[in-house]
């Protein structure tokens, strides 16, 4: 995924220069052809993430078109108030970058996984958020996320690290809804980033036969429009949705469908599979962790 | 320069009366600060910097800066008076694109150096002036973008820190004190230097170097501490922090304008 939105920056560049990247000391690697590319448009601010987003909010005042990319902690957590103030308040088209979604950063700890970012960063009113789940959506997510800085308009996107498989994709819908699992019963399965992987592999052996949607981007417009698709296209009169998310719940995609199902008095059979909500010690490997505090297994049958 | 030095001071005066008469009418506004800053403002528009972008860090002091730029008409008496109004354009920080000379919003301190530094990054023929406070230097990212300013040599941007001693419940040096800090900076690839912050012959010079020294006596980014008193002009203000938000009443509304006019 990371490797995927290197190559697709590095190729934006040689067509807009105006981008520059600028990372916070991160990106061992992943950036080596672009900074081979193009030297004049990487900067390296340090570990001095404050700094960092007050910097790209400035540059973009002038006229750049600034990438800022980071490990999730340091970049949405540490700056938050600059990323309010100077994006949101003063309305600058920065695209943010976070790496090292959920649990990607498993054995590191519990300053280093990413379980609240979502919350965060869709409380910042005019930011898009973006939830790419394999190489290709990162490409895809990325391209989407320019073309907005284009109309003046920030994004944040939220990748995980390296090695996540590619998911096939059946349907894109409305630029943020990929069906990647088509089923003819009434039971869905929404979800975002790479826990996708390990939904496809339990569904393999899943008693019940499910749908599975994937959200790219997550707004308020994307989830009434799954909403809708989910209603239209089941048999039964309450569709069983089963929102599966490496993210707490609070601010999450499960309490954005449950708020709009509400206010759109839709009905659906809402169930939710999150990060529990605390702060994760166990030293393990992601999919361990997955296992033990976002239990797919519990919640499809 | 005589002429600029007068029409600094006269610029001052008046500012003056405007923040005193302002705070007391609407109720709200940042005194000690703003009559410790104006002086930095007004010496900044009667000197070579006037059309430089000022950023201004301190933003909670805003009145200081739409008093001078009200006398010297970039804003109407109008739109001035709308001040802490209802509806009225300006609040008690400074609102971006608001008028053509704010170009940006501030308010949290810690914020206004590194969108300067962004800004001297990406427009390097383009200059920037950017006010803080000494109290705002505690904030760390502070340290952060003078950092920056000074790995990158970014010498259109002059940095100024308003050093009127005096925080919000205290003098700065019974909270965190700045000696260390300024000794630190000594040590990096900035140019420091302290002024009086009131003298306006001082001000206009320094503003003026930075200025002309665009193009090759600047070896070295400027940092200025600007040595002010916050509530400069009114006696009982002075040194005395509880001036920091506090409003007047009518009797030391009538004190603060006859120190004023006195101290002029």
């Amino acid at each position: 995924m990371r490797n995927s939105f290197a190559q697709q920056l590095d190729s934006a560049a040689s067509e807009d220069s105006s981008i520059r990247l600028l990372v916070g000391d991160i990106g061992y690697r992943v950036f080596d052809t672009f900074r081979e590319n193009h030297p004049e448009k990487f900067l390296n601010c340090g570990i001095a993430e404050q700094n960092m987003i007050g910097l790209a909010a400035g540059m973009a005042s002038e006229g750049l078109k600034p990438v800022v990319y980071t490990i999730i902690p340091f970049l949405v957590m540490r700056a938050f108030e600059q990323i309010r103030v100077d994006i949101g308040i003063n309305n600058t088209n920065v695209i943010l970058v976070g790496v090292g979604a959920g649990f990607a950063y498993d054995k590191l700890g519990p300053t280093h996984h990413a379980y609240e970012d979502i919350a965060l960063m869709r409380s910042i009113s005019n930011l898009n958020v973006y939830l790419p789940y394999d190489g290709p959506t990162a490409k895809i997510c990325l391209k989407d996320a320019l073309l907005q800085q284009s109309g003046g308009t920030p994004s944040y996107i939220r990748l995980y690290k390296g090695g996540e498989p590619d998911i096939p994709c059946i349907e894109k819908f409305d630029h943020s809804i990929d069906l990647v699992k088509n089923s003819k019963s009434s039971k869905v399965v929404v979800t975002h980033g790479c826990i996708i992987s390990m939904v496809m592999d339990k569904l393999e052996s899943a008693e019940n036969d499910f749908s599975v949607y994937a959200l790219r981007k997550l707004n308020t417009a994307a989830v009434d429009s799954l909403l809708f698709k989910i209603c239209s296209r089941v048999d039964a009169t309450i569709p069983t949705v089963i929102v599966v998310e490496e993210a707490y719940r609070c601010g999450s995609l499960y309490s954005e469908i449950a708020m709009r199902a509400h206010e759109l008095s839709i009905r659906v059979d809402l169930k939710g599979c999150h990060i529990d909500n605390h702060y994760i010690f166990d030293i393990d490997e992601r999919s361990s962790l997955i296992k033990k505090y976002t239990p797919i297994d519990e919640v499809i049958l | 320069m005589c002429q600029r030095l007068a029409r600094a001071r006269e610029l001052s005066y008046r500012s003056r009366i405007d923040i005193l008469t302002t705070v007391y009418q609407k109720k709200g506004g940042h005194l000690g600060g703003s009559l410790s800053l104006v002086d930095l403002i007004s010496s900044f528009y009667s000197s070579l910097a006037k059309d430089t972008e000022l950023i201004l860090s301190k933003g909670h002091c805003v009145l200081a800066w739409l008093a001078v730029l009200k006398n010297i008409g970039s804003i109407t008496e109008v739109q001035f008076a709308s001040y802490y109004k209802d509806g009225g354009l300006f609040g008690g920080h400074p609102k971006k694109f608001s008028v053509p000379a704010i170009t940006w919003s501030t308010g949290s301190l810690g914020h206004g150096l590194a969108v300067a530094c962004g800004k001297a990054f990406a427009s390097r023929n383009k200059t920037f002036v950017c006010i803080l406070g000494d109290g705002e230097t505690n904030e760390g990212s502070v340290w952060e973008s003078l950092m920056f300013l000074s790995q990158h040599q970014l010498t259109n941007v002059l940095v100024i820190i308003d050093n009127n001693k005096k925080e919000s419940l205290d003098l700065t040096n019974n909270i965190v004190g700045i000696e260390g800090f300024v000794s630190s900076l000594k040590a990096t690839n900035l140019d420091v230097a302290a002024v009086n912050g009131h003298d306006h012959d001082s001000l206009i010079r320094m503003y003026d170097k930075f200025i002309e020294g665009q193009d090759t006596i600047l070896r070295h980014p400027m940092l200025i501490l600007a040595d002010t008193v916050k509530g400069k002009s009114v006696s009982f203000m002075e040194n005395d922090p509880k001036w920091h938000h506090r409003k007047l009443t009518h009797e030391e509304f009538q004190l603060a304008l006859a120190d004023v006019e006195r101290n002029s």
